[in-house]
């Protein structure tokens, strides 16, 4: 069976990557040196963590509000715990750990309460955000052993440490999207959630696994955040890192509808955020305009992905089941009682 | 009459709503064929008909939701024509339909007063508004609290709270469609009685549309009875002969013989083959008593109206809904799903008869669409084989005859190919039970009658044991071995070889116990 090649949808943004790349480098000849782009990478990496979680959660037609603090709180627990004399590799697992029980609370609220998940990981956000503060006064805890600084500061072959990491991280996540039953049954779940069930898929097994995949990105981001710094911050997080992992995520493609998009995308979504943050910051735009920019490019996003679905799924085909609709005479020789509405009802869009 | 919050006026009682020669014209098809018929003030006309009759159609004609294609509506002398249901409703024509309209966010007050509201000085006079409320419903003896929201009641309650609203806004007439659908016993009574006092009482001209014969002869004092979209029988209740009226409605195709099914095996020997499913005085929510077996190497055809509790019972068969009592076996075990997962498990797949809502994923193609239940059966080493996978899905689409692009997302096919999507999804569970639920609704002749040969290939050749669900007389008698028919809930497990059958004899049976 000869398999179909077809364009990969993730060739548009890599487009509009290149393009911001080269304008940049226009712009400032700084822009397009090995240093500068490591910073890029470097800066980019923690948002690009969040952003592989963020995919995982958006694909289920969910969404994961509290990565930021969560970042604040798994970074927090791996410098208590070498504060409390555990080698460093402990410490990286304590704060894995961390993040992936957040998950799972967050995911288990949305499966067995059916709440919508923006309340529940609204509401985790501020718990998350919290519990540092009140475990260590909103102090901040340095932290000693070099070995974990390794993890944020080190670099191999030049590569940052970090984003090393990143790259493995995401290979394993584009094998468990692509090649494992899961993979496919997170996108079967965020695409008719119905459907699912009635083929047998166990909804709640994927929405723990994708909300705790997202608690484990979080993870990484309070580890390297943690790392870089050598010191366990209450308030890492609180900036703009969740709102550009969502927006990374959406440009890259991934629909905050669910059932579509993937890893790749997400990931070149992340690098062209990062790109655009530091290119301004190269160029000397005031930074009090990056959020405004990132906003700019999250709305046109969204917007494309909303447009394309109605056009190209619902309504293109909408029109192309009408045709057939009226061609093949699905109709009885005598009319329903009540005759099928003008134009069929598209796809299950939620 | 009173009508609840506005000022009486000029409304005039006792004119007749009459519809004369009304023709209706879907894709150049008559659905309704020159129809005459007057609604009385202070009477209640029953309307009675097959699926497909016209019933609703004219329903829709008379609430302004169509536009006639000839004939004419006429209020007493007066000729009227409504553009749109606000245009009928101005009139005082207030229609029920079955599914419940009013908003269960909002109190009973909120909701009777919703886009009329009363205001004194700017302000909701929610006062006079739960007063005004408090009288229709204490009117109608219906136990609410106007200051409670809809949601709070029950369904029964929603549907009195319904009618008792429609009728507030000036109506002079009411058109009930099917209103005891989701009731029972004795809340079917009192809405029957609210509907005979409503005529009486306040001298409304009513249209009651309903399934069940002794309910429509108990409430109405004229029955009217629509074939093929034309009046067959009309009269006063008491002249009118029950039985004469099953004849009309179930013998619709007389002269219309069954086609006798391409390579199907003559009557009698069937029976001997050994019992795949078995199912002893099941009770749910949903049903009341279902006793019935479908054989292996067999196609069992369920037959029922709307309303009759198939698609629910298939829907129990694989743990979706909830059993109270009764015992199902499978080849001779004691069978309880848990859910869909452990039916697959134990063997029976079910196929939804409502292929968009939870059929197909429509975002994905139709290869992953098809081995969706069965990805674990396809790894290695916890990795998807997808060369497999996609050999079987192929495989199977190909011998359904797939028409369209499978590596396409599966929503740009058309419903006959999506439907054979999600028939290759069962059939790669590899069941030994297979149900389906109106297995050709809205896909094309062609198709249908390739579905109804590969069921019963399958079925004839596999061993499989097949059970359709169908409401079309025709399909049932092309596809089914051996037909039973549920109504009401209940089955009584007695199965006739469909060779025995025709179109008018399923329908009598339906009828007769409705």
């Amino acid at each position: 069976m000869g398999k179909r090649r077809r364009l990969p949808e993730e060739l548009g943004i890599f487009g509009v990557l290149v393009l911001v790349a080269v304008v940049m480098s226009f712009l400032s000849p700084e822009f397009m040196t090995l240093g500068n782009i490591q910073v890029l990478m470097l800066n980019g990496t923690v948002v690009a963590f969040l952003a592989l979680g963020q995919t995982f959660v958006l694909l289920t037609g969910g969404i994961d509000l509290s990565v930021g603090s969560n970042i604040a709180l798994t970074g927090m627990m791996a410098a208590l715990a070498m504060r409390a004399g555990a080698p460093w590799w402990f410490a990286a697992l304590v704060a894995l750990a961390a993040g992936v029980v957040v998950g799972l609370v967050n995911g288990a609220i949305i499966h067995l309460v059916k709440l919508p998940p923006f309340i529940v990981t609204f509401s985790t956000f501020g718990i998350c955000a919290s519990i540092p503060k009140i475990l260590t006064g909103a102090q901040s805890i340095t932290v000693a052993d070099p070995m974990f600084a390794v993890i944020g500061r080190g670099s191999l072959f030049g590569i940052p440490i970090p984003v090393i990491l990143l790259a493995i991280v995401a290979v394993i996540f584009m094998v468990i999207l692509k090649q494992t039953p899961a993979g496919v049954h997170i996108y079967a779940v965020g695409g008719n959630q119905d459907a699912s069930r009635l083929a047998g898929v166990n909804i709640g097994r994927q929405i723990l696994t994708v909300y705790a995949i997202s608690g484990l990105c979080a993870g990484m981001g309070g580890i390297i955040t943690t790392s870089r710094l050598m010191v366990g911050y209450p308030t890492a997080g609180s900036g703009n890192e969740q709102f550009y992992s969502i927006a990374s995520a959406v440009v890259g493609g991934v629909s905050l509808f669910g059932g579509v998009g993937s890893i790749l995308g997400a990931l070149l979504g992340a690098i062209l955020i990062a790109t655009v943050s530091n290119g301004m910051n190269v160029v000397g735009v005031d930074s009090f305009w990056q959020p405004l920019v990132i906003g700019v490019i999250i709305l046109v996003g969204v917007s494309l992905d909303a447009v394309r679905r109605r056009f190209t799924l619902t309504e293109g085909v909408g029109r192309l089941l009408n045709l057939k609709g009226a061609r093949g005479s699905s109709a009885p020789p005598v009319p329903a009682e009540a005759p099928p509405q003008p134009g069929p009802v598209p796809g299950n869009t939620k | 009459m009173t009508v609840v919050g506005e000022t009486e006026g000029d409304i005039v009682s006792g004119q007749a709503l009459r519809a004369i020669g009304i023709r209706k014209l879907f894709a150049g098809v008559p659905a309704l064929d020159g129809v005459d018929l007057t609604v009385q003030a202070g009477k209640v006309t029953g309307l009675v008909g097959h699926n497909g009759a016209g019933k609703s159609t004219l329903l829709k004609v008379l609430s302004g939701a169509y536009q006639p294609d000839g004939g004419d509506l006429l209020i007493g002398e007066e000729k009227v024509s409504f553009s749109s249901p606000a245009t009928a409703i101005a009139s005082g024509i207030a229609t029920v339909y079955q599914e419940l309209s009013l908003l269960p966010n909002l109190t009973i007050a909120e909701n009777a007063f919703l886009g009329r509201e009363l205001a004194k000085g700017g302000r909701l006079d929610k006062r006079a508004m739960n007063e005004a409320t408090h009288e229709l419903i204490t009117k109608f003896a219906i136990s609410a609290d106007p200051n409670r929201r809809v949601g709070d009641y029950p369904v029964a309650t929603r549907q009195l709270l319904e009618i008792a609203i429609a009728t507030s806004r000036q109506a002079r007439f009411l058109l009930l469609d099917e209103p005891t659908t989701s009731l029972e016993g004795s809340q079917v009574e009192s809405l029957l009685e609210m509907v005979k006092n409503l005529a009486k009482d306040e001298g409304l001209g009513i249209v009651f549309i309903n399934h069940k014969l002794d309910e429509l002869f108990a409430v109405s004092d004229e029955v009217v009875a629509l074939v093929n979209g034309k009046v067959r029988i009309q009269g006063p209740t008491g002249r009118v002969d029950r039985a004469e009226v099953i004849r009309a409605i179930a013998g619709s195709d007389v002269g219309e013989v069954h086609p006798p099914a391409s390579g199907k095996e003559g009557g009698g020997e069937l029976p001997e083959r050994p019992i795949a499913l078995r199912v002893d005085h099941l009770q749910s929510n949903e049903l009341k008593d279902v006793t019935l077996q479908a054989r292996e190497g067999s196609v069992l055809g369920i037959y029922g109206l709307v309303g009759s509790g198939r698609t629910e019972f298939l829907r129990t068969l694989v743990g979706l809904l909830r059993t109270r009592n009764g015992a199902m076996s499978l080849y001779g075990s004691t069978y309880q799903p848990r859910g869909v997962a452990d039916a697959q498990r134990q063997g029976v797949v079910y196929l939804t008869e409502e292929r968009k809502i939870d059929g197909i994923v429509p975002a994905l193609n139709s290869i992953t669409n098809v081995v969706l239940p069965v990805l674990q059966q396809y790894t290695r080493l916890g990795l998807l084989d997808h060369r497999k996978l996609r050999a079987v899905s192929t495989d199977l689409l190909t011998q359904l005859g797939i028409r369209g692009d499978i590596h396409a997302p599966v929503v740009t096919l058309s419903g006959g190919n999506q439907q054979k999507v999600l028939l290759a999804r069962a059939l790669a569970q590899r069941p030994r039970v297979l149900l389906l639920d109106e297995p050709t609704k809205g896909v094309d002749i062609g198709v249908k009658s390739e579905i109804h040969q590969l069921l019963r290939k399958l079925a004839h050749e596999t061993g499989l044991a097949v059970v359709v669900v169908s409401g079309e007389e025709e399909e049932i008698l092309e596809v089914a071995d051996e037909v039973v028919t549920f109504t009401l809930g209940t089955c009584t497990g007695q199965a006739l070889p469909a060779s025995r059958l025709t179109v008018q004899s399923l329908r009598h049976e339906a009828w007769n116990a409705a």
